[in-house]
């Protein structure tokens, strides 16, 4: 099988777990009460994760999308694909700081914007990043395995895909843990 | 060992005798958002002693007043 499709199929593993255990964690909870045709009103820091995580998710699955087009090689072979690449990732990581100074500066008002329960909901979301970025490492390492273990020696510009994702992977589920854990809380 | 111990608020009661304070009256008064009042009052969330305290003093009361440990 080639990489790309272990690639989906361990992605598809890992959010359907994902998916399962929240359903489970959020069953244990006592409802929550609101008033009919009343939602649950979103913090500062929920609206704005969510919406990092769109440009971000969005910005990600664009580099992939062209590196799956053109081929991993391509980003060896290819100045244009490189650097293309590279500037959409390097705006994505950019969204993210840009995210990340807004909530302390949020977090430094006296208007309370940002509370305590945000403080530590985004202290809590970052549990889940180091067990993502090893799921996404054993799924490049069985890939990069499968694909190329006759000739037993892999490309070196895997490394640098492999480096990307696993930065990628850091933002996406520092970001999916915050959502997450204003679920769960 | 000490037990297992729940913290229960009278939040609720209290807004309301307090002149049917809203949720948004009681977060701005307190430095919080309305997000962690609902959780308060439904007691998904145990607050810091600081906001316990903030509490309190947004009721003219005491910390004990509003909140209660119950053993199981």
């Amino acid at each position: 099988m080639g990489s790309i499709v272990w690639i989906v199929i361990a992605l598809a593993i890992g959010s359907t777990a994902l998916y399962v255990y929240t359903v489970w964690y959020r069953a244990r909870l006592p409802a929550l009460e609101m008033p009919p045709g009343e939602e649950l009103p979103a913090t500062h820091l929920q609206r704005y994760a969510g919406w990092t995580l769109l440009e971000v998710g969005f910005l990600t699955a664009l580099a992939a999308a062209i590196i799956v087009f053109f081929g991993p090689k391509a980003w060896w072979s290819q100045d244009g694909v490189r650097i293309t690449v590279t500037i959409i990732l390097l705006v994505a990581l950019a969204s993210y700081l840009v995210f990340y100074m807004a909530i302390r500066k949020l977090r430094d008002r006296d208007d309370a914007l940002v509370d305590e329960r945000d403080l530590v909901i985004l202290n809590r979301s970052g549990a889940g990043v180091g067990g993502a970025m090893m799921a996404v490492m054993a799924v490049w390492m069985i890939a990069l395995v499968e694909a190329y273990n006759d000739t037993g020696m892999v490309p070196s510009y895997y490394l640098y895909l492999v480096f990307w994702s696993l930065v990628m992977t850091n933002v996406i589920a520092s970001l999916a843990g915050i959502l997450l854990a204003y679920r769960r809380a | 060992m000490a037990p297992k111990a729940e913290i229960r608020n009278e939040v609720r009661r209290l807004r309301f005798e307090h002149g049917q304070m809203t949720q948004q009256q009681l977060a701005e008064r307190i430095g919080c958002t309305r997000q962690t009042v609902i959780m308060l009052e439904q007691g998904r969330y145990v607050p810091s002693l600081a906001l316990a305290l903030r509490i309190a003093h947004a009721f003219r009361t005491t910390v004990e007043e509003v909140f209660t440990l119950e053993a199981d």
